[in-house]
């Protein structure tokens, strides 16, 4: 290798220093190509700046962010960094978190099931959301008449809300929760996915309301078992 | 007394939780009467606008409706079970939308605590501006929604393609052949440079289609987005065929 390990660490440091996405270490890699390396060398490198920014007299660290690598500032040094420009961060609004929550857990969505779930129209949240970057379109829906269009998150996202993939999400088991408790994990699940195909409330056809029988009973039977919050 | 304005609520629903908090009441087993009473004389309280207001309005009639149901005289047992069975099933069904709304607000105030926390850490370059261009253009290979995403009133492309259109497609195309002296193939047109602006997506949209007309690229719609595959050597190409463009 023509890179020895401490030489590799400082190009590696050098690398994420400039990059303005977080990077995974396989991008790095292929910056950084030189003969021998490989992928491991760059994984022990990253562990070992990970550990070195660790300590107490480093104001950065590293951290794992959509997917990838990018150097943080500590958090107890923001009230000097608020002071230097262009460091101000975007802030949502609480129906724009309300909008996005229900897009990250349910994606690829259409803004008719945000709204259904709102009982509000969200079109400019939406916008405001693609605008910045919160959320992108994926396509557009096969199942659904008239194949309107479906959004999900971005890699922006995951970056904004220091998140490394949607599997870090907080699970929606933590957050029904707040809703039921006193049943089983399983039994949680079904209870989401039940809610899920809830029907929006309208001036409902008698026979449609007969159909959806199913769902309400088996929400009845759980929330029967469970506590309400 | 409440402080009486509807602009605190984000929705008819969200009005609902409060009044269902406020006054206490078990949101599986909703009274009808009391909640339509409740939510009706809330609205009369309040001033509505009228464009913010049509979907507390919807509410309203909805609940009107749902109590209307509860109330209809029922001629014999037959008829009464039946009406029943549906009456408690729309009601049911009112209360788990309630409740379905009510885990996405916690799911939304979880996120707010998270950026707030988040928001104390930063990092070393400003995000590029237009960098989710690139990333919502993934989706958009189908040429209706490029130019209904391209067309939307405040992205301005219109005065933008308008002033130099001829010397940016030209300036684009050289910059395709510079990049790619080996060719390429089945390439997404969108991915043949970094796009920071909307000018350069439609520029490398035209760049792509006039290559392909000058027969050096074969262009082909798959998965929703358009990829290009050389035909002819790009070293070919030279300023002699942008004279005759």
């Amino acid at each position: 290798m023509s890179l020895d390990k401490k030489k590799l660490q400082a190009a590696v440091e050098a690398v994420l220093f400039v990059a303005q996405k977080p990077l995974k270490a396989s991008k790095i890699f292929s910056i950084l190509v030189e003969e021998d390396l490989t992928l491991d060398n760059i994984l022990e490198a990253l562990t070992i700046i990970k550990q070195e920014k660790s300590i107490q007299s480093s104001g950065i660290y590293l951290a794992n962010i959509a997917g990838g690598y990018q150097f943080r500032t500590k958090e107890n040094f923001s009230k000097y960094i608020k002071k230097i420009d262009g460091t101000k961060q975007l802030r949502l609004s609480k129906p724009a978190l309300e909008v996005l929550s229900i897009i990250a857990y349910n994606q690829p969505v259409t803004k008719v099931f945000v709204q259904e779930i709102r009982s509000v129209d969200s079109s400019h949240i939406f916008k405001q959301l693609l605008e910045k970057g919160f959320i992108k379109i994926e396509g557009r829906s096969k199942k659904i008449p008239g194949s309107p269009l479906m959004y999900t998150t971005t890699k922006f996202f995951l970056e904004y809300f220091g998140i490394n993939d949607l599997s870090d999400l907080p699970s929606l088991k933590e957050t029904t929760d707040m809703i039921i408790t006193g049943v089983d994990t399983d039994i949680k699940m079904d209870f989401i996915k039940n809610l899920k195909e809830l029907k929006t409330i309208d001036f409902s056809d008698d026979e449609i309301l007969k159909e959806h029988d199913v769902i309400i009973k088996n929400l009845t039977r759980i929330l029967n078992n469970g506590k309400i919050n | 007394m409440y402080n009486l304005s509807i602009d605190n609520f984000e929705g008819p629903l969200d009005l609902l939780l409060d009044l269902v908090r406020k006054h206490k009441i078990d949101i599986l087993n909703i009274p009808v009467g009391k909640i339509t009473d409740t939510y009706i004389e809330y609205l009369q309280d309040t001033e509505l606008q009228l464009d913010s207001s049509s979907e507390f309005i919807y509410m309203a009639s909805y609940l009107i409706f749902l109590k209307s149901k509860s109330l209809l005289p029922k001629n014999n047992k037959e008829e009464k079970e039946e009406k029943n069975f549906i009456f408690e099933n729309e009601k049911q069904n009112f209360s788990y939308t309630l409740l379905r709304y009510k885990l996405y607000k916690n799911l939304a105030e979880h996120f707010a605590t998270k950026n707030k926390l988040f928001d104390q850490e930063f990092k070393a370059n400003k995000r590029e501006q237009n960098l989710f261009l690139e990333e919502n253009l993934q989706g958009l290979g189908n040429i209706f929604d490029l130019a209904k995403f391209a067309f939307t009133p405040n992205h301005n492309i219109m005065s933008d393609i308008g002033r130099s259109e001829g010397e940016d497609l030209k300036e684009e195309i050289l910059y395709i052949v510079s990049r790619y002296p080996d060719g390429f193939k089945t390439k997404n047109i969108f991915k043949l440079k970094p796009l920071s602006s909307i000018k350069d997506i439609v520029a490398v949209f035209l760049a792509s289609l006039e290559l392909s007309r000058l027969g050096f690229i074969k262009l082909e719609i798959k998965n929703n987005a358009i990829f290009a595959s050389t035909i002819k050597p790009l070293s070919l190409f030279d300023d002699y065929v942008l004279e005759v463009m």
